[in-house]
């Protein structure tokens, strides 16, 4: 536990130094903010019979949002190692987003066998399954969302988002979020959710300057 | 050829033969019934059984799908999948995993398509062919029921049609959290072997199935069993729009064919349509029938060869009786006989013979008398009561003289004398005749008439001056003869007189006259003295008497000789026709102008006295109304008669703490209406149709069912000790009085509430249990009478013996009903297979006490029910038996009877049988005019059975009624009836009735 801990924290601060290096150095940033509000999700069904998959759906884990900016910016980003531990029949983090090259470690908390599996294009990927204290590293080489099931547990969902640069954020529960030292300049931002359209807004970033962008995300 | 009405020879080859074929006629429509109940029964069995097939394969075959869904969905796999697919546009990739997890899974034929989250299909595979354009199998509507937001279901079955073959499909939600995703459907084909067992599968292994089936989609037929030849498959089709089943004949089978809709989804214009195989059923009621005819027509054949020889045999002699009787009757009482058998024609020969002897002497006397006396004496001295003595009348009496007699003759030969006295007496006499009087003798020339004697006259004396009127009348057309052959005149004197004189046979026993005396008739011959020719002269007396139609002059007072006093004596001029017309005519006329008020009085009187016969005698019946026929002779006899029984009830059922079963209160109106047909052939044959409209069997069934309740026919022996019956009758065995319980049907009950079938004692017997002519002989104390109307209980068929030896008499039947009580034992009765058996006897020990004990064995659980899980003894058969003993004392109005039933059943699981023993006392009598009143208690009570305790709960009951009779066939009736039990909470159900009938 400590040592996920720290791995992740060492992760946060080694990617708010690069953003720092990156603003220092290159060119004039500004920042995004904004807020992003979800469509309020579908009353859930009653199940008219007692089958496997009736009735579970409201318990399927819940992801926040992601905001990130489109293109490659800034120059490719350096390959990073992230961490996505499945713990407590979940997820954690639910949401990761890396630069295309990164590589995501799933190690297994659980005291029970696991088995992360997607069939997203961007990434199709099948991990076996693997019991507690095992853990397996995925090179995500291709941008795109990718979304990640336990074939063992229909509850846990999780995705990791591919970017082709280090701008984004992950939004937080009151549905704020901010990313900072974005380059200057017109950008195209991606608000992502799960159970949501992908949105997608165009924004002119200045120097020193917050650019707000409001966005609801339907259903 | 000779009329059936005018030879006794065809009337009794009609007889011979009307009966042979009545019978044919009757067994004929007796099995005709018994085959139509069989047949509905069969046919609707396998139908429920073909639909409960169907249902049962396709329950299994969902839950295969219910599998296969579930595989494919348990994990997120397919619907990750699917979702990455819509979302990457790469459906070709999933289709491979797709195909991959069927191989995996084993499933063949199979139909799958998955639709996106708006219920677009992005992949559908059929049959291992992969299609991702279109809607191939018609998932949409169906997807998008299932993905709109607040659908409440998850998946959906129904049937489709892809490529001509017919799929069980399920289309099931396909979700993310929240999110829908979209749908997949699988789909299994429905095989011919879902529709019907496949052959050698069936009963037996060896017949063909019972019934076969298909498919129809939108008008054709999409599945098949491979019995159906095309001609079947039009005909099932035609039944597609037809309500009740239909009955066709296709593929050289008789079939009855039902269609029944599918009603899933995706089948909305679908049918299920079965053929019932109906030779099966049929075949064994066709050889009875084909059998039936067979005998009946060679019983026929015989008949006639039979009917013709004995005919002929019988009625040679008749036709010489005939020939013999009409000489006599035309005046030739020679006619004789000859018949040389001893046997009954003989001995009518013989006395027909002595008859005409002794008619003939009979007559000859009667010609001798009517030439010595008058008419009316000889027919009093014929009749044979003639005695000395005589009697006192009111009378008139005539003489008729020839005047001047001897002086006209002289010189005449004798015969030519006796020709004129001849000529003159047949004028007078026949004078005489035509006012009914009667000639007492005739004196030499010298007639005497008497009028009043020796039948009464009230107008004697009008009649005596009337004949003599015509006397004289008739003289003179002598005389106008005679001038004209050139012969002298005659003259005639005539004297009458009126009184008293006694009237009788005079004489010596051996020799009598019929004669008058007394002074009236010295008068009347003194009075005749006194006239002159052509005068008539009659005496105060007779002139008062004739009254004023005689139109007289008096002659004052005469003395006669033998006569102290003068006599008042009166010359007759004429009549006065006017008044004599009106005096004859007086009644007529009367009539006459007053019919019109006579009429109208007699329609009147009639109609008051029919109102009257309405409230006190008799209601119409059909009789009345010359419904019916019945020969000359009174043997044969067709008899239609009906009852209307309009009855309301108030029933109150206390809701059952044990059982729940309750019918709360409420008010039941239950008329019924039968029709009765009595056919009497001669004394020994009898058939009874009886048909019958009513509520039904059951109280939930329908407003009205009309049925043929019962149809049998009897032949009894000369004796009328020996009887056979058979047909569909009541079971014999005795009243079941106890044996129901109100929480069961409560609504079956006359005459007390609760009775509905047979009843022990012979006054409420009905039809069926009784010996026919006492029916005949007794109608009051039967049906007519408002006998007990036996309602709600489907009667059996069967056949019974009847014997009779000294005061015992006997019946053993074999019936197709179960002995039990159980109200479902006889909805169901023409399903039970075995034959019950029931035996009774009764004693008259006087004739108002009569003894009786019954036994009755019979299975009472229905054997042909397969597999069916809510009837645990399906499939075996146990045993019911009862006996019971009852007895009935009557005396005058007032009857009592009782009895006590054993009952006792097989149990399964038991070694010994349940018991229950009934008992009941109950009493009827007149209290009044038209009024009667009825009361009866009894108990139900059970035996231990066991560790299981009683079998139910002991029941008893009580019941009282009320009757007035307004008519001799119609009354009112009131009725109450109470049970209560012992049970934890002892509820008691109380039925009230009132009911008007009337029989017609």
């Amino acid at each position: 536990m400590k040592l996920f801990a720290i791995a992740v924290a060492s992760a946060v601060g080694l990617s708010a130094i690069a953003t720092t290096q990156s603003v220092t150095e290159v060119e004039p940033v500004g920042t995004i903010t904004g807020t992003v509000t979800l469509e309020p999700p579908p009353p859930p069904r009653r199940a008219s019979r007692a089958r496997a998959y009736d009735g579970r759906s409201g318990l399927i884990q819940q992801l926040p949002s992601v905001v990130y900016v489109s293109g490659p910016l800034g120059g490719v980003a350096a390959a990073q190692n992230v961490v996505m531990t499945q713990r407590d029949t979940a997820f954690a983090p639910g949401v990761v987003a890396i630069p295309v090259g990164g590589t995501v470690s799933f190690p297994n908390e659980d005291s029970f066998f696991h088995n992360v599996f997607s069939y997203s294009e961007a990434k199709r990927l099948d991990l076996g399954r693997y019991p507690q204290g095992d853990s397996k590293d995925v090179l995500f080489d291709q941008v795109g969302v990718v979304e990640l099931f336990c074939e063992a547990h229909d509850q846990m969902r999780g995705a990791v988002i591919v970017t082709e640069n280090p701008f984004h954020s992950v939004v937080a529960e009151d549905g704020s979020f901010t990313i900072a030292g974005v380059p200057a300049g017109e950008h195209t931002v991606v608000f992502w959710s799960a159970d949501h359209r992908p949105e997608e807004r165009t924004v002119t970033v200045t120097d020193g300057g917050t650019s707000q962008i409001e966005v609801e995300l339907k259903r | 050829m000779i009329s059936i009405r005018e030879s006794f020879a065809a009337k009794l080859l009609s007889a011979f033969l009307g009966t042979v074929g009545l019978l044919l006629i009757l067994t004929v429509v007796s099995v005709r019934v018994v085959t139509g109940r069989q047949l509905q029964s069969e046919t609707a069995l396998t139908i429920v059984d073909a639909n409960r097939l169907f249902d049962e394969r396709a329950a299994v075959q969902r839950e295969s799908l219910a599998r296969l869904s579930s595989s494919f969905t348990t994990s997120r796999r397919a619907v990750s999948a699917l979702d990455a697919a819509i979302k990457d546009v790469d459906i070709d990739y999933m289709a491979g995993n797709v195909e991959y997890e069927l191989l995996l899974q084993q499933v063949e034929a199979a139909v799958v398509v998955f639709t996106d989250e708006v219920g677009q299909p992005v992949l559908s595979i059929i049959n291992g062919e992969r299609i991702t354009e279109g809607d191939p199998v018609g998932v949409v509507e169906t997807a998008e029921e299932l993905l709109i937001e607040d659908a409440d279901m998850f998946s959906v079955y129904g049937y489709r049609l892809v490529d001509g073959m017919v799929y069980n499909v399920e289309t099931v939600f396909l979700g993310l959290g929240p999110r829908p995703v979209g749908t997949v459907t699988f789909g299994l084909p429905v095989a011919p072997e879902d529709l019907a067992p496949p052959m050698g599968d069936s009963e037996g292994g060896l017949s063909r199935r019972q019934f076969e089936a298909c498919l129809f989609f939108d008008g054709s037929c999409a599945l098949r069993t491979d019995g159906v030849a095309p001609d079947l498959e039009s005909a099932m089709l035609a039944s597609v729009s037809a309500v009740e089943p239909l009955r066709v004949d296709a593929d050289d089978e008789e079939w009855s064919v039902q269609a029944s809709a599918l009603s899933e989804v995706g089948a909305e214009n679908a049918q299920r349509v079965v053929a019932v195989r109906l030779g099966p059923v049929l075949a064994p009621f066709e050889s009875i029938i084909n059998a039936l005819l067979l005998s009946g027509l060679a019983a026929l054949g015989l008949a006639v060869v039979f009917g013709r020889v004995l005919s002929r045999n019988l009625t040679a002699p008749v036709r010489a009786l005939v020939d013999a009787t009409g000489r006599v009757a035309r005046g030739d009482y020679d006619a004789s006989v000859q018949i040389a058998s001893r046997d009954e024609m003989g001995k009518l020969a013989h006395a027909f013979n002595d008859m005409t002897v002794r008619i003939r002497e009979r007559e000859q006397l009667r010609a001798v008398l009517n030439k010595v006396v008058s008419k009316e004496v000889a027919e009093e001295l014929m009749s044979g009561d003639v005695e000395l003595g005589g009697e006192l009348r009111e009378m008139s009496v005539l003489f008729a003289d020839i005047r001047g007699f001897t002086p006209l003759t002289e010189g005449m030969e004798p015969q030519a004398v006796i020709a004129l006295l001849n000529e003159c007496m047949e004028e007078l006499a026949a004078a005489v005749d035509e006012v009914a009087g009667v000639v007492d003798k005739y004196i030499g020339d010298e007639l005497m008439a008497v009028f009043g004697a020796p039948n009464v006259q009230p107008d004697h004396a009008f009649r005596a001056v009337c004949a003599a009127v015509r006397m004289r009348e008739g003289i003179d057309a002598l005389n106008r003869r005679r001038s004209e052959r050139g012969e002298g005149a005659v003259g005639v004197g005539i004297g009458i007189a009126s009184g008293t004189a006694v009237a009788g046979n005079m004489g010596s026993t051996d020799r009598m006259n019929y004669t008058v005396l007394g002074s009236v008739v010295n008068l009347a011959a003194r009075l005749t003295s006194a006239a002159q020719a052509g005068e008539i002269i009659i005496s105060e007396h007779t002139r008062s008497a004739a009254g004023s139609a005689c139109i007289t002059t008096s002659l004052g007072g005469r003395a006669l000789k033998g006569f102290s006093s003068e006599i008042d004596v009166y010359a007759v001029e004429g009549l006065d026709r006017s008044k004599t017309r009106s005096a004859e005519t007086a009644v007529h006329r009367a009539v006459r102008s007053f019919a019109p008020f006579l009429l109208g009085g007699a329609l009147a009187v009639s109609g008051m006295a029919g109102h009257v016969a309405l409230a006190s005698a008799q209601w119409p019946t059909l009789r009345d109304a010359g419904v019916g026929y019945l020969s000359d002779d009174g043997r044969y006899q067709i008899d239609l008669s009906g009852q209307l029984d309009l009855e309301a009830f108030y029933f109150s059922d206390d809701e059952d703490g044990l059982s729940g079963l309750a019918y709360g209160s409420g008010a039941l109106f239950a008329p019924r209406a039968r029709l009765f047909l009595d056919v009497f052939l001669g004394d020994h044959v009898y058939g009874l149709v009886e048909w019958r409209g009513d509520r039904g069997e059951a109280p939930t069934a329908d407003f009205w069912e009309a049925r043929v309740e019962q149809a049998y026919i009897s032949v009894g022996s000369a004796s009328g000790a020996f009887q056979l019956q058979g047909g569909i009758f009541t079971n014999p065995f005795g009243s079941y009085a106890n044996r129901h319980l109100t929480v069961v049907d409560p609504f079956v009950r006359p005459p007390l509430l609760y009775d509905y079938r047979t009843v022990v004692s012979r006054r409420w017997s009905p039809a069926g249990a009784d010996w026919f002519l006492r029916w005949r002989d007794n109608p009051d104390e039967w049906r007519r009478d408002g006998a007990p109307p036996v309602w709600g209980v489907p009667y059996q068929w069967g056949g019974m013996v009847t014997g009779e030896i000294g005061i015992f008499r006997a019946r053993f039947a074999g019936m197709n009903s179960a002995p039990s009580s159980e109200p479902i034992d006889w909805y169901e009765f023409d399903v039970v297979e075995q034959l019950s058996w029931v035996a009774r006897v009764e004693a008259t020990i006087s004739p108002e006490l009569t003894l009786g004990a019954s036994y009755n064995d019979g299975p009472y659980t229905r054997t042909d029910i397969p597999n069916a899980p809510e009837f645990p003894l399906a499939g075996t058969t146990y045993d019911q038996r009862l006996w019971g003993f009852d007895f009935a004392f009557a005396r005058g109005p007032a009857m009592i009877r009782g009895e006590f039933v054993h009952d006792s059943w097989d149990v399964p699981n038991v070694d010994y049988p349940a018991v229950d023993v009934g008992y009941s006392l109950e009493v009827q009598t007149d209290v009044a005019a038209g009024w009667s009143i009825a009361a009866r208690a009894g108990r139900l009570d059970f035996r231990p059975l066991g560790m299981m305790g009683d079998w139910d709960w002991d029941t008893n009951r009580f019941e009282a009624s009320v009757a007035y009779r307004i008519t001799r066939n119609g009354g009112v009736l009131a009725s109450w009836g109470t049970t209560w039990d012992n049970g934890p909470l002892d509820p008691d159900d109380d039925l009230l009735g009132v009911r008007l009938w009337w029989a017609f």
